[in-house]
């Protein structure tokens, strides 16, 4: 089976968003928390992760910065997707080492067109 | 650190301009004193060399103090005020080539004048403190928005592009109506908390308000959570009424016994209680068997937007207890919080009962 697409975000509603936008895609996992993200990578290596910024009180952006920092797991792609939109946020998103990083709310469609061209 | 208040301000320069048309000089200036040395805050006219400001100015005492010596340089004459940050000083720094005596008028003109400039670092302190805490505001209420508004948006762009079954599509309406409910929530929070900071005490409708009746409200209030069977009611008898606005007090005594409701297991008791306390004032105990508080969430638990941890899954904008704070200030109450991890919550809170404050 091909390598997945993981959504990391706390929020269900976000979860079964992104998982339904990006089906077109290939098979997609969720994950709510960071445990479970690690996991999830560990056994079944996605090729791109849709990552929430802010996952409660854990942060999406150090999960983010350490999977890039991991030889083993920073050629995964990172799609940060944030509700903060102030230009430090961005900058933060990117140092951590984001390919991409994505403003909520957002359309389904672009979400579609940056997954497919960070896949590519 | 205050190194960021920009400088120079506005209003120092008008007082250093009041200090050398005072005193007839030639110049004359504000200088911070920071761990690093001595900054000019802000200066009109002739300036001594820095270094020369910065040993007379470390050695200063309380009042004016005038170097006579004089010396090749001119002279100095300076008087402390309070700076910026709470450790820091300041001077009001005069300046003339010129040796000269002050008079006594000259000495009480400068005491007054190193007050304002005192006030004046106060002020802006006051207003960048102000501004950073719109700033965060601002953001974390976009972000509260944008939250639900990321639903709102994404499933009816999927609901008018693509096609779900019956129950899916009702599945994704529910979303999206819920989502918007709650970007309601936060909006009228937010709008609320506005109202309160801007509105003032002078916007409260303050009146003699029965405590038990306030509390019959809140009762009302949080009622269609069905848990006030779990309330237990110890309230004193023939309490004097409180100085209180009814409505806003009831909605704020609403918004913790909803908490309390909410955070603690199901089935346990919650507990109010009511008594005189000396001031006078009411005493007011709300008591939980919830889980009770780490420091940390304690002490952001009344800042707007903040959840504490397990908060997830439930319905709140975080604006509740901000609003409860901003309300209980405004009545002059004061607020007392026993937690402790594990062992639950008990509010207290002590509002000002009506009249003999003044005798």
């Amino acid at each position: 089976m091909a390598e997945p697409i993981l959504v990391v975000d706390d929020q269900r509603e976000l979860r079964l968003l992104i998982r339904l936008s990006l089906i077109g895609l290939g098979r997609v996992e969720t994950a709510g928390t960071v445990a479970e993200a690690l996991a999830l990578v560990a056994n079944d290596r996605p090729r791109l992760i849709v990552l929430d910024v802010s996952l409660g009180a854990e942060s999406g952006l150090e999960l983010c910065r350490s999977l890039k920092s991991d030889p083993a797991t920073s050629g995964i792609r990172i799609l940060l997707l944030s509700a903060y939109g102030q230009d430090a946020d961005v900058a933060a998103g990117l140092a951590a080492g984001a390919d991409r990083y994505m403003l909520k709310p957002f359309s389904p469609k672009d979400l579609v067109a940056a997954a497919a061209e960070l896949i590519a | 650190m205050q190194a960021s208040l920009p400088l120079p301000l506005a209003d120092l320069e008008r007082v250093a301009r009041m200090a050398q048309r005072l005193c007839g000089v030639a110049g004359a200036g504000i200088a911070l004193h920071e761990e690093a040395g001595i900054r000019q805050a802000a200066w009109i006219g002739a300036r001594p060399d820095q270094g020369r400001v910065a040993g007379f100015c470390a050695s200063l005492r309380d009042g004016v103090e005038v170097a006579e010596d004089a010396g090749a340089g001119g002279f100095l004459a300076a008087t402390r005020l309070p700076g910026p940050g709470g450790m820091q000083v300041a001077s009001l720094c005069l300046f003339d080539p010129a040796p000269r005596a002050f008079g006594d008028d000259e000495r009480a003109g400068l005491a007054d004048l190193a007050a304002l400039a005192g006030q004046a670092f106060a002020g802006a302190m006051q207003q960048r403190a102000g501004g950073e805490r719109r700033q965060r505001y601002l953001t974390q209420a976009s972000h509260e928005l944008r939250t639900p508004l990321a639903s709102i948006v994404g499933f009816s762009e999927l609901l008018l592009k693509r096609e779900f079954d019956a129950a899916g599509r009702k599945e994704l309406l529910e979303i999206v109506h819920a989502q918007a409910g709650r970007m309601l929530k936060v909006l009228n929070g937010t709008f609320d908390l506005a109202r309160l900071e801007t509105g003032g005490r002078a916007a409260l409708q303050i009146a003699a308000t029965p405590l038990d009746s306030a509390l019959v409200q809140a009762l009302g209030i949080v009622a269609p959570l069905g848990q006030n069977d779990r309330l237990r009611l110890e309230l004193a008898p023939g309490l004097a009424p409180a100085a209180a606005d009814p409505a806003r007090l009831a909605q704020a005594l609403g918004i913790v016994l909803d908490n309390a409701l909410r955070y603690s297991p199901p089935g346990s008791t919650v507990l109010v209680r009511t008594w005189a306390a000396p001031g006078p004032a009411l005493g007011i105990e709300i008591h939980d068997a919830g889980p009770g508080m780490a420091p940390e969430v304690r002490g952001r638990l009344f800042e707007s937007f903040y959840r504490g941890p397990g908060a997830l899954d439930t319905e709140g904008t975080g604006l509740g207890m901000a609003i409860f704070k901003e309300i209980m200030d405004l009545h002059d109450a004061r607020v007392e919080l026993d937690t402790t991890p594990g062992a639950g919550t008990a509010l207290t809170i002590l509002l000002p009962a009506l009249g003999e404050h003044h005798g």
